[in-house]
């Protein structure tokens, strides 16, 4: 599945599971939380792509976090 | 606001003891022009050149352009902010030398400590030949200053340096003595119109992220900003100044001076529509969300300008083609009937699809071509500005030989292909 | 005189079959295989015949030596026509003709034609004017194939024009792809016509067409994740600090794969991000912002899924063609699935 902060460029180009990820300078990034908490919502982030990777889908698909 | 325009033209420019316009001719001194920048170039070698439309010469490593402007018998300068306490500008008198650019080049002093986003991206002006019609600046006469920052120098330090230049001179000259010179001269205004005509808005939208990919308004950085109304006069006089430096993909300082939009527009402001002025607005933003909301906020401003139709145009590529259709889909959204133009991107060998994004509510393209698209270029006789062309940082080239190139290496090429009447289309 | 130089694959120079498809370059001064009757059909013209001939195999695995090769040909032999093929429905010999083809005539400007099944995987390398002739599926047609080449190839040598348009609709493939051409005006002027038009509700053509992507199969769903060796790749340029491959900063031609084993996280001051398209210096201070080791490895420990692959893969996006990110995200995906990883997580930029 495909993280990204253009989701609707990753549909148009065919990509069939889209997350949107924080900003495109760093998208599984959140630098304005203190470390420890960054790693926490980034485990949170990856925990929401793993089910998207169990979800079937028939089309460019994004889900929400 | 009413701004009176006098442009001159020149038929040639040289090197003379003295500075000044007699009749066409443009005659320069480098004595002159070393007084007016020595607080300037400290820590930075540089030198002068003349290049003329048709010459054979190829100039590299531009960084920017700027038309000789300056205001008649004022306190006020052009440019705002730069190099000078800002005014308002767009009224009063204002002189430029139409034809003439001040060109700099050359080579920020510390590129080892740039993050790849932050190099200047090569460009090229070839006065004659190919390219000539591919590059901002071919059918212009320039004053090219290669500047070359020092080790002492800071990035940032050369970049001020580098605009302040650009912007001295370009005042200078536009203020220097002119006897027998005739000029065109102009009142621009935008003048109440009869109520049937459809009133329309110029979206332009600009790239402003970090120092080094900068756009400034009155002197100030505009990376962090909302749209903003800007009426036309601001841009003829300097409001709008580009600091960056990603060369074919840039709206050169010239081009935000003397825009072919605004230009076309205030041609037929009266007689064909109702030009309400400029909604300047910032691509490149850094989510999905933030691009939509940049589309949102330049629709409003469009709808409560009480705007029938837009024309949006964009500086960049790549992912603010987003924050560009995002703009086009929220304004045809509020029900402002738009036409957007763009450059093309469909691979050497056109095969590809055309651009990044392209919503259904897009329905009204202009194109700029096929940028990808390689063309032979033979060298020119000369070379100004340096020995080595960098192909965007993947190898280095004699500019002497013979280069296998899309129209990406060329200054300003975005612009200056949709300014040579490019576009793309389907052949077999 | 007029000179044509001719393209041919080892195959049908005569030098041998399949095992001779590692053919290296070879120049021969006169016609061969179907040259022989081309060259007869347009003896008239009083034609210089030459011959270049290259392996199947050995074009596509040594292609900047075989066009460099080819470009000293030229200078040498100076041709005023350039034949490739005609490779009806062979892949590897329809590329290698659609590139040489394409080559020639984008570097010297000389004219150039080939001859391809319509399905023939070359047809989706034809640079512009290349003249690409129709040709069945089977080398059971050469003959009338040859004589088709020799119609075009008179036309192109005696320049003629309004024919030329002729045999092309009649005989050549229709491949449409987007150059740029010279409008009748600026594209300030455009605009504005157009948005009048637009205004007073009038039609329009708009000069660039929404194209859909070419479609291809949904992957499924992963049914048993606590299973599954899951494993990481972006677009996103990062690599080991100082970068030792040499990734481009740009328009990635390459990918490369980096160890991750016994990682729990990316360090700063380890990997540094090569990209132009975004400011690298948030993701330099930490790569798990782009890979995202840390994570995944706590979601590995907790049992949601079994392995995290040993490798991440990485390439650079930005200012990409889509041809070619899809030519390495095939290769990505073939070592992938040979390592027995089971799903992606993808992070773009």
């Amino acid at each position: 599945m495909l993280i990204t902060c253009l989701p609707n460029v990753a549909t148009q180009v065919g990509a069939y599971r889209i997350m949107s990820g924080n900003k495109f300078h760093y998208p599984v990034g959140n630098p304005d939380l203190p470390a420890e908490e960054e790693v926490k919502w980034r485990a949170e982030l990856l925990r929401s792509a793993l089910k998207v990777l169990q979800t079937p889908v028939e089309a460019p698909t994004v889900f929400e976090k | 606001m009413e701004l009176e325009l006098f442009d001159f033209h020149v038929d040639d420019i040289q090197w003379g003891d003295r500075t000044s316009l007699v009749g066409s001719q443009l005659s320069v001194s480098h004595a002159e022009i070393q007084e007016q920048i020595k607080d300037l170039t400290g820590n930075i070698k540089w030198n002068a050149e003349l290049a003329r439309p048709g010459e054979s010469k190829r100039i590299i490593h531009v960084l920017d352009t700027l038309i000789p402007i300056a205001k008649l018998g004022e306190e006020h300068r052009t440019f705002p902010g730069i190099d000078c306490p800002a005014r308002l500008v767009g009224t009063g008198q204002t002189a430029r030398l139409r034809n003439v650019l001040v060109t700099i080049a050359g080579n920020f002093p510390h590129t080892e400590v740039m993050t790849p986003i932050e190099k200047p991206r090569e460009g090229l002006i070839d006065m004659s030949g190919v390219g000539a019609r591919y590059c901002h600046g071919s059918d212009y006469f320039h004053i090219v200053l290669t500047l070359e920052g020092e080790a002492a120098l800071s990035n940032l330090a050369f970049d001020q340096a580098l605009r302040s230049i650009g912007v001295r001179v370009a005042r200078y000259l536009a203020g220097v003595q002119k006897s027998g010179a005739a000029s065109e001269r102009k009142t621009i205004r935008l003048d109440q119109v009869q109520s049937k005509l459809p009133k329309v808005v110029l979206i332009y939208q600009v790239q402003s992220q970090i120092p080094l990919v900068r756009t400034f308004y009155y002197g100030e950085e505009i990376s962090k900003t909302l749209p903003s109304f800007v009426h036309p006069n601001e841009f003829i006089d300097g409001a709008v100044v580009s600091g960056t430096y990603k060369s074919e993909r840039k709206i050169p300082t010239s081009l935000h001076c003397a825009n072919p939009f605004i230009e076309e527009m205030l041609k037929r402001h009266g007689s064909e529509i109702n030009f309400l002025g400029v909604i300047l607005s910032r691509g490149y933003n850094d989510s999905f969300e933030q691009k939509k909301k940049m589309g949102l906020w330049s629709a409003r401003m469009a709808r409560i300008l009480g705007a029938d139709g837009a024309v949006a145009m964009m500086e960049g590529t790549g992912n603010t083609t987003v924050d560009f259709m995002q703009t086009v889909k929220a304004c045809e959204e509020e029900g402002i009937k738009t036409v957007a133009v763009m450059h093309e991107d469909n691979g050497a060998r056109g095969y590809e699809r055309p651009l990044v994004d392209h919503p259904v509510e897009a329905d009204a393209m202009v194109s700029r071509g096929n940028r990808s698209e390689k063309l032979l270029l033979p060298p020119l006789d000369e070379v100004i500005g340096g020995e080595e062309i960098d192909l965007h940082l993947k190898a280095k080239h004699d500019p002497h030989t013979p280069l296998f190139f899309d129209p990406t290496i060329f200054f300003g090429a975005h612009c200056q292909m949709g300014a040579s009447g490019f576009r793309a289309a389907y052949e077999s | 005189m007029a000179k044509v130089l001719h393209y041919l694959n080892q195959f049908f120079a005569g030098i041998g079959g399949e095992e001779k498809a590692g053919q290296e370059f070879l120049f021969l001064p006169k016609p061969a295989g179907p040259g022989v009757l081309l060259h007869d059909l347009l003896k008239d013209g009083q034609i210089e015949y030459a011959t270049v001939v290259c392996g199947d195999n050995y074009f596509h695995e040594h292609e900047e030596t075989v066009l460099a090769s080819l470009t000293e040909v030229i200078a040498q032999f100076q041709p005023d026509l350039f034949i490739a093929g005609p490779a009806f429905h062979a892949g590897r010999f329809g590329l290698a003709c659609a590139k040489s083809a394409s080559f020639v005539r984008e570097r010297f400007e000389v004219p150039a034609i080939t001859g391809l099944y319509e399905e023939n995987p070359g047809t989706r390398e034809i640079g512009r004017h290349v003249l690409v002739i129709q040709t069945g599926s089977s080398a059971a047609s050469m003959q009338s194939t040859i004589k088709r080449f020799a119609e075009l190839a008179v036309l192109l040598l005696n320049n003629d024009q309004e024919s030329l348009e002729l045999f092309k609709e009649e005989f050549c493939l229709r491949i449409p792809r987007r150059f740029t051409v010279q409008a009748a005006a600026a594209d300030s002027v455009r605009a504005l016509d157009m948005l009048m038009t637009k205004l007073r509700g009038e039609v329009f053509e708009s000069e660039i067409p929404r194209v859909a992507a070419a479609p291809h199969p949904v992957p499924a769903a992963i049914q048993n994740l606590s299973q599954a060796t899951l494993a990481m790749v972006t677009e996103g340029g990062l690599v080991p600090l100082g970068n030792p491959d040499r990734l481009e900063s740009s328009r990635g031609t390459k990918y490369f794969k980096y160890s991750i084993e016994e990682r729990d996280d990316l360090r700063p001051g380890e990997f540094e991000a090569m990209h132009t398209g975004y400011d690298t210096s948030t993701v330099n201070a930490d790569p798990d912002r782009l890979i995202p080791v840390d994570a995944m490895r706590r979601l590995e420990r907790d049992g949601n899924f079994a392995r995290l692959h040993n490798y991440y893969y990485v390439t650079t996006g930005t200012g990409a063609m889509p041809a070619k990110m899809q030519e390495l995200g095939v290769g990505i995906a073939e070592e992938l699935s040979t390592s027995g990883v089971n799903g992606v997580v993808l992070t773009a930029t």
